[in-house]
């Protein structure tokens, strides 16, 4: 049975340490939901799972499970079943016996735990390994039999602190599309800590940690479209900064003018525009084009500097502000454009070329927004009035 | 092939350092007569056992074999608590009372055990500790740093969330610790056991001084049985049993640990949860 789990203003400090590994964190994960907490290291998703778990006692907040208090309560008795970064399989015990500890502990005999214990097993699509030991198992293999091992504990909550940070790509698709489909079935509260956007991209709803801090909290595509933070765009990755300032819901750069989008709701003064690749389309320039897109107020014109392939595709740095471009103060922007096509043959390092910025992956920034305690810019999305925030600590 | 060849001469030397010593004890156990320079005894026979009979070996031995296991069941069990905090706070910043307690628990080894001795039994005397209990205090306090190093080292080995992990899937504390680290860590308690069990067992300096030669251990016997001339046979008979003692030991640990390793590794079965 899943419920809610809610962090109230939970600060913990570790020992010895003079700052906050967790300040004031307050955070709600409705009952049967994902939240993925996203942050670098040392941001302190972690140190807030294991709050949760009540493996590390907070210095103030509380943290609740379907609205009642867990602080009094022991981590064995709080409803929770945790995956760590380790499988962290029992040495001695044989992966069916692993999988039925819970029971065990709880007092079943072995041979009603080892038969519910295959069920789970069963579940994670390893029956057949059930008399092997944790040697034997590959690091994939191992890490479903932590998940059925953390299932067969029957938890309110799942805490996952990056159970798949480990394995390789094709492991931990498989172990992606394996969570999904327990979801699908058991429907548990889950809580994913994860430094990886694309795992976080799993979640319902993603958090984002700064030092202890909830900078943001929405969906990956809110999280895109208008971060809240200069850090949470460098968290998120692919944003290119021209710092500049706002005036009428024009920014102003050494790079161009470009328009905000709609809904980017930023007073004027200075700001730092923040666009990501995925937003910016290349062509070579011409003199016609620029005139076209001076209008429009999305178009830049730059140099590409670099060029290289990712996947199908090639990533171009394009150095914007020719102006500036001798000097080496030049903003730039990154752009991934299809390999091959006819546009990446005729565009090559030094060609000079007109960048077209449009649709989400474009977002300002107001100069105090990265400020320990400022407010992140207002949002109001397209066709709406009112406006709401992005983020609370 | 070579790498067989290799590992067969070494099991053969290994063998040959236990055995040297053992034949001529076990010899001399069973000969009557034996008069230098012949190679064999002259006359077989078992006056040695009939003598250590007479001697008091059954009694010595069960001392011995008491005090062994009581010095082991302390020392493993104090050892668990300090090889634990060791090694858990090994990597733990500041930690200058580490050294402390390291040269705490080293002191046993670095200082003469005589000396040791003399010292601690003046302070149990007057703080009119019984003989028995001072005994196995400070044989407690002589292997501890055997039985801390050794279970320091697997510690060390096993991963410290193991118990945070039993302990999110239902477990309280203690049954973390007795269900998922001391069954993961039974080799390495064996080990440590053993050696304990030697300290207690082999002991002869402490026993004679705590107790004045009154508790009578077999190491106490070995003694007293050296100091007279003409007792080969009594002598042979007493060391082969303060050897078979231990040795059968360390065969049975060495045949339980592998059968651990052969069943786990080819039926993948597993210990009862």
């Amino acid at each position: 049975m899943p419920s809610e789990l809610e962090l109230d203003r939970v600060s913990f400090r570790h020992p010895g340490s003079t700052r906050d590994a967790v300040h004031h964190l307050s955070l709600t994960v409705p009952a049967g939901s994902m939240v993925a907490l996203l942050g670098s290291s040392g941001s302190g998703k972690s140190s807030a799972l294991r709050v949760a778990a009540g493996l590390l006692t907070p210095r103030a907040g509380e943290v609740r499970l379907g609205g009642t208090s867990l602080t009094a309560v022991a981590p064995q008795h709080r409803g929770m079943a945790m995956m760590f970064q380790k499988p962290l399989l029992f040495p001695h015990l044989s992966v069916i016996d692993n999988v039925a500890f819970s029971a065990r502990v709880a007092g079943q005999p072995r041979a009603q735990a080892r038969a519910g214990a295959a069920r789970f097993l069963d579940l994670v699509h390893l029956g057949e390994l059930a008399s092997r030991r944790s040697r034997e198992l590959s690091g994939g293999q191992e890490q479903r039999v932590s998940l059925a091992r953390a299932l067969a504990a029957t938890p309110e909550v799942l805490l996952l602190d990056e159970p798949f940070g480990a394995l390789d790509t094709a492991v931990r698709e498989a172990m992606y599309d394996l969570l999904g489909e327990i979801r699908a079935v058991l429907e548990p509260t889950v809580v994913l800590v994860t430094h990886d956007l694309t795992e976080a991209s799993l979640a319902d709803e993603v958090a984002v940690l700064s030092e202890g801090r909830l900078l943001q909290r929405g969906s990956v595509q809110a999280l895109h479209s208008s971060p809240a933070t200069l850090h949470v765009a460098r968290l998120l990755g692919g944003f290119a900064e021209l710092p500049g300032e706002v005036r009428a819901g024009i920014h102003h750069s050494p790079a161009g003018t470009l328009a905000l989008p709609p809904g980017c709701l930023v007073p004027d003064g200075p700001a730092t525009l923040v666009v990501h690749r995925q937003a910016v389309t290349v062509r070579p320039e011409s003199p016609a084009h620029s005139v076209s897109v001076a209008r429009e107020g999305h178009t830049l014109s730059g140099v590409v500097t670099k060029a290289r392939s990712v996947g199908l595709q090639r990533r171009l740095s394009i150095a914007l502000a020719p102006q500036a471009r001798h000097t080496g103060d030049a903003p730039s922007i990154e752009a991934d454009v299809p390999e091959p096509s006819a546009v990446q043959e005729r565009v090559a390092v030094g060609d000079e070329v007109v960048v077209s910025i449009a649709g989400p992956g474009i977002w300002a920034i107001p100069e105090p927004g990265d400020r320990a305690g400022a407010r992140p810019p207002s949002i109001v999305p397209e066709g709406q009035d009112s406006a709401r925030t992005t983020g609370t600590a | 092939m070579s790498g067989r060849w290799g590992v067969g001469l070494a099991a053969a030397l290994l063998m040959l350092w236990f055995a040297v010593p053992v034949v001529p004890i076990l010899v001399w156990s069973f000969a009557d007569q034996w008069r230098f320079p012949a190679v064999l005894p002259q006359q077989w026979g078992l006056r040695g056992w009939a003598l250590a009979a007479d001697e008091g070996l059954v009694p010595a031995l069960m001392r011995s074999l008491g005090l062994g296991s009581v010095v082991a069941v302390l020392a493993v069990a104090l050892g668990l608590g300090t090889g634990r905090t060791l090694a858990r706070r090994s990597s733990a910043p500041g930690s200058r009372w580490r050294f402390l307690l390291a040269v705490l628990l080293l002191a046993p080894v670095a200082l003469p055990p005589f000396a040791l001795a003399m010292g601690l039994d003046v302070l149990l005397l007057r703080w009119r500790v019984p003989d028995a209990v001072a005994l196995v205090v400070l044989l407690t306090v002589f292997a501890l740093p055997y039985t801390t190093y050794t279970l320091r080292a697997g510690f060390l080995s096993l991963d410290a969330e193991l118990e945070d992990q039993a302990r999110m899937l239902g477990a309280s504390r203690s049954t973390a610790f007795l269900r998922v680290t001391l069954p993961a860590l039974a080799p390495t308690v064996m080990v440590a056991t053993f050696l304990a069990f030697l300290i207690g067992w082999s002991d002869y300096i402490v026993t004679a001084v705590v107790t004045g030669g009154q508790f009578t251990t077999l190491p106490v016997l070995i003694g007293s049985a050296a100091s007279r001339i003409g007792n080969e046979p009594l002598l042979g008979v007493l060391s082969l049993v303060s050897v078979g003692v231990p040795l059968t030991l360390l065969l049975l640990s060495g045949s339980i640990m592998r059968r651990t390793v052969t069943r786990s590794t080819a039926k993948g079965g597993s210990h009862a949860v």
